[in-house]
């Protein structure tokens, strides 16, 4: 089975690097970007699996980078999990309505937690 | 002005007179016409005649105009030969109008060519001319009474037209002795004409007319002294004739209708003396008293109810005087002296003293007159005595009455005092809800707006005025926060009438009211019932613009955001890293280090709890908890949870057990993320209460109405004293204070909070025997939850 190709858009390189980390070790190609400008820039040359997107971003934010990528033909498909630690209801009914596999806070949430995650995603397939 | 007695005969003579005299003028003038006529003629003929012989005589066969000498010898000679002093002028005219010969030696050569007269003499005739001057114009001296101009056309070499004409104007007048018969001619005929005319109109008028017209007359006066039975002897059937004939007619007439009258007269008089008796009886039977009486009180004449009132009888009454008859004879006394002044009184109550000394009451009503010189007064007298007793029992009752109408009228002062304050709040009540500051509308039944106040129509960019009488929801429009119009029933006025309730009012929020300019403004809106005698009439709708409450929500909702964002940020980097540093991801550590790096985690965790547990309650308190409310399984949202919790349970060394039931609970209507949420404090608390190796037993049944969790620990046991302030803001039990576990003290806030507002509740239950005896959360949800926005 080939690797299976992630991007991450996430703008804090503390959190950055601990993706970079823990994809690479669970086995991933991993692409992290730093704003949703290149996020998006990425995402049409990548083609990736997933993307993991913050939403809290210079430039663009993850929403803004959502509502192009649905309006996008080729890009509409793509799988999104939101990693933000934005957590109001607001944020998340709007995420969901975009068409996200799954909102998590951060904070919220435990490494190995997210790992099982993507796992899960990848492996409904 | 006194008219003129001018008779018949005399009008018809003066008419015919006038009319005789008239002919007879008429008769003169053309008499004289034609006598003057009959000259004319003879004057043409015989100087006519004279004229052609002489010139005849006188003038050679080749004679012409050509030579002045022999024209003007041969005129001077026939001149001689006429000459005449009768002749004034001869005048010799040619054919071109020149006058070539004249004894008036002035006009010879002269041209009158216009002449009218020499023209038609020119064609061949001899032509007169009457030329009687007038006095004024007078030529001739000669010319004394009346003369004539007379044109004789004259021919030369046997010519067919004339060659000139010749002119004489001569005197004609007539001899005064032929003028003077003439004159007497006249008069002695015309006036035998004149008698004869007269004579003839007088004998027929006497006869044809004034003859009838004396027997008529005749007739009239026999008629007029009163012999009906005159008539006219009528001879002719001329208009005279016509007249007696309706003459006799109407004698006739009158002569039967007198007849006729008479007879009447005879049966009217007949019915009178019926009449009369039939007066006595009225007079004797009437149910009033009638009496006549003099002036001292002598009783004339009395009927049967008089006699009955006072109990005398008809004889006895008039042997007395009626000042007898009296309570008090000073009471007729004065009854006489104001007769005396007004002839007349009616309705005088009087007190009478009857025969057998009864005294009773009577209603008096006189006349005085005169009759046979003799001042009389008649009277009529009704029994009221009856009458006179009721009133005096009324009288009786009328204090009484005038007692209560006193104490009425007390009450009715009260009342008005009472409906002054009224009036008087009333004008408070509208004063206050004209001034506040929130719009109030007030609808009827259908709508209609019946009451607006300033604020309300400011709020809505509309004058009072505009809006009064119109359909609230025609002008005012509503919108949801979709920015869809909010319509029919859904208007909170409708939703109020629809579910009415005597308390129920609907809170309507986040509804948006148009402006007249159609901007829109967010509104919290309260309508209630407007209640009279437990009816509905109408709908009050209180509101206000919270377009600023709106901005500050927004703005608090966005700080509480992004501070929390801010504080998870550094929380959720240093929790993965913790994870990853006892992971092992970086190497194993020494066991000392990683039970340090555990505590510091643990701290972390209860950092990043607090920072979501404040959020939460923050939330909460400022109501801006967003329901989405769907069909929820509770099993599915326990499930979920227990597997969010494994990984804690799991490091405590807890077990959670799900008992379930075989038989299915039903779906609620509710927001699963609210219940997720709830569910999870509780199994959340369970694990980090519980001790080493414990376990949690979480259990859910359906009861009739409702959903019933429970979730049990092994934990340690909660006082009862702390037990009831469990649930409430930041309280934390001794215990738990105690133990390592780290808590804000929010969670179970935060649980019964979502529960109550679904309509369910939460309670504790927990034995106070010892340690570790556990303790269970129950949550019962009803299975049609509230859910209130």
């Amino acid at each position: 089975m080939d690797k299976k190709y992630i991007i991450v858009a996430e703008d804090d390189k503390y959190y950055a690097n601990l993706f970079k980390i823990k994809l690479l070790k669970g086995g991933y190609e991993t692409l992290i970007v730093g704003n949703g400008e290149t996020a998006l820039v990425a995402v049409r040359q990548k083609k990736p699996d997933l993307l993991l997107l913050d939403l809290v971003m210079p430039i663009k934010d993850g929403f803004e980078v959502l509502e192009e990528l649905r309006a996008d033909a080729n890009l509409k498909d793509l799988k999104v999990i939101v990693l933000s630690n934005l957590g109001q209801e607001e944020d998340v009914k709007k995420a969901n309505k975009m068409g996200v596999l799954g909102y998590f806070v951060k904070s919220d949430i435990s490494l190995v937690e997210m790992m099982e995650k993507i796992k899960n995603i990848f492996k409904h397939l | 002005m006194s008219k003129m007695r001018i008779s018949t005969f005399t009008k018809f003579f003066i008419s015919a007179a006038l009319v005789v005299i008239f002919l007879a003028l008429c008769l003169t003038l053309a008499l004289r016409w034609v006598i003057e006529n009959s000259f004319m003629t003879h004057t043409k003929k015989t100087t006519g005649n004279l004229i052609i012989q002489h010139i005849e005589n006188l003038t050679p066969d080749d004679f012409s105009f050509d030579d002045p000498q022999q024209t003007k010898a041969t005129f001077t000679k026939f001149y001689e030969h006429i000459k005449n002093p009768d002749i004034i002028r001869i005048k010799v005219w040619d054919t071109s109008g020149r006058v070539i010969f004249s004894n008036d030696e002035t006009i010879i050569g002269k041209t009158f060519s216009e002449d009218k007269e020499y023209q038609q003499s020119l064609q061949g005739n001899i032509v007169t001319k009457d030329a009687t001057p007038q006095k004024s114009k007078a030529v001739y001296e000669e010319v004394y009474w009346e003369a004539m101009e007379v044109y004789v056309p004259i021919t030369f070499n046997g010519l067919k037209s004339p060659s000139g004409v010749i002119e004489i104007y001569e005197n004609v007048a007539l001899e005064e002795s032929i003028l003077a018969q003439i004159g007497v001619v006249q008069i002695i005929s015309t006036t035998v004409f004149v008698l004869a005319a007269f004579i003839l109109f007088y004998v027929l008028f006497k006869l044809i007319i004034n003859k009838p017209l004396d027997k008529l007359i005749k007739a009239t006066k026999q008629f007029e002294t009163g012999d009906l039975s005159s008539r006219v002897q009528i001879e002719s059937y001329d208009e005279i004739g016509r007249l007696g004939f309706a003459f006799n007619t109407m004698a006739s007439r009158l002569q039967e209708y007198y007849l006729h009258l008479e007879e009447k007269v005879i049966q009217r008089t007949k019915d009178l003396q019926k009449a009369e008796s039939y007066y006595h009886l009225l007079f004797d039977n009437a149910p009033i008293g009638i009496g006549l009486a003099d002036i001292k009180g002598n009783v004339i004449s009395s009927n049967i109810a008089i006699q009955k009132f006072v109990g005398y009888s008809k004889e006895e009454l008039k042997n007395i005087n009626l000042a007898d008859t009296y309570e008090n004879p000073e009471d007729r006394k004065k009854i006489m002296e104001i007769l005396q002044k007004t002839n007349k009184i009616v309705g005088q109550q009087v007190r009478l003293k009857r025969k057998d000394g009864k005294v009773v009451d009577g209603l008096l009503s006189v006349t005085k007159f005169y009759a046979d010189g003799k001042e009389l007064i008649q009277s009529t007298i009704e029994d009221i005595t009856a009458q006179k007793m009721a009133e005096r029992e009324l009288a009786k009752h009328a204090v009484e009455l005038e007692k209560t109408k006193i104490a009425v009228l007390n009450l009715l002062e009260d009342l008005k005092v009472a409906k002054l304050e009224v009036e008087n709040a009333k004008i408070k009540d509208d004063a206050i809800l004209e001034n506040i500051g929130e719009g109030l509308v007030v609808t009827d039944l259908n709508g209609k707006i019946t009451l607006i106040n300033k604020a309300a129509a400011l709020m809505l960019g509309w004058e009072v005025k505009d809006l009064l009488g119109k359909e609230l929801e025609k002008v005012v429009t509503l919108e949801d926060e979709k920015g869809e119009l909010v319509t029919g029933d859904k208007r909170p006025c409708k939703i109020v009438i629809n579910s009415y309730k005597a308390s129920s009012c609907s809170i309507v929020k986040a509804n948006y009211f148009v402006r007249k300019d159609q901007t829109t403004f967010p509104v919290a809106l309260i309508a209630a019932p407007i209640l009279l005698n437990h009816k509905v009439v109408g709908v009050v709708e209180i509101f206000r613009d919270i377009t600023r409450e709106k901005e500050i929500d927004r703005e608090k909702s966005e700080f509480l955001s992004i501070a929390a964002h801010q504080l998870r940020t550094p929380l959720g980097s240093m929790r993965w890293s913790f994870e990853m540093l006892l992971n092992g991801d970086f190497g194993e550590l020494p066991k000392d280090i990683k039970k340090m790096l555990s505590t510091i985690y643990e701290s972390n965790q209860g950092m990043i709890s607090l920072v979501n547990d404040l959020l939460d309650v923050s939330r909460i308190e400022q109501g801006r908890i967003s329901n989405n409310p769907k069909p929820t399984n509770i099993s599915d949202v326990v499930k979920s949870v227990i597997d969010q919790m494994q990984i804690d349970a799991n490091n405590k060394e807890v077990t959670i057990n799900l008992l379930e039931k075989k038989e299915k609970v039903p779906q609620l209507m509710l927001d699963p993320l609210h219940l997720q949420q709830a569910i999870s404090n509780l199994v959340s608390n369970a694990i980090k209460y519980n001790v080493a190796h414990g376990k949690v037993d979480i259990f859910f049944e359906k009861l009739a109405n409702s959903i019933k969790i429970s979730i049990t620990n092994t934990g340690k046991s909660i006082p009862t004293d702390e037990q009831h302030r469990l649930f409430t803001k930041f309280f934390r039990g001794r215990d738990a204070v105690k133990s390592e576990a780290y808590g804000t003290g929010l969670g179970l806030f935060v649980v019964k909070f979502y529960v109550e507002s679904w309509g369910g509740k939460v309670w504790v239950k927990s034995p106070s025997l010892g340690d570790n005896q556990g303790t269970t959360f129950f949550v019962e949800l009803p299975l049609k939850p509230n859910n209130l926005k």
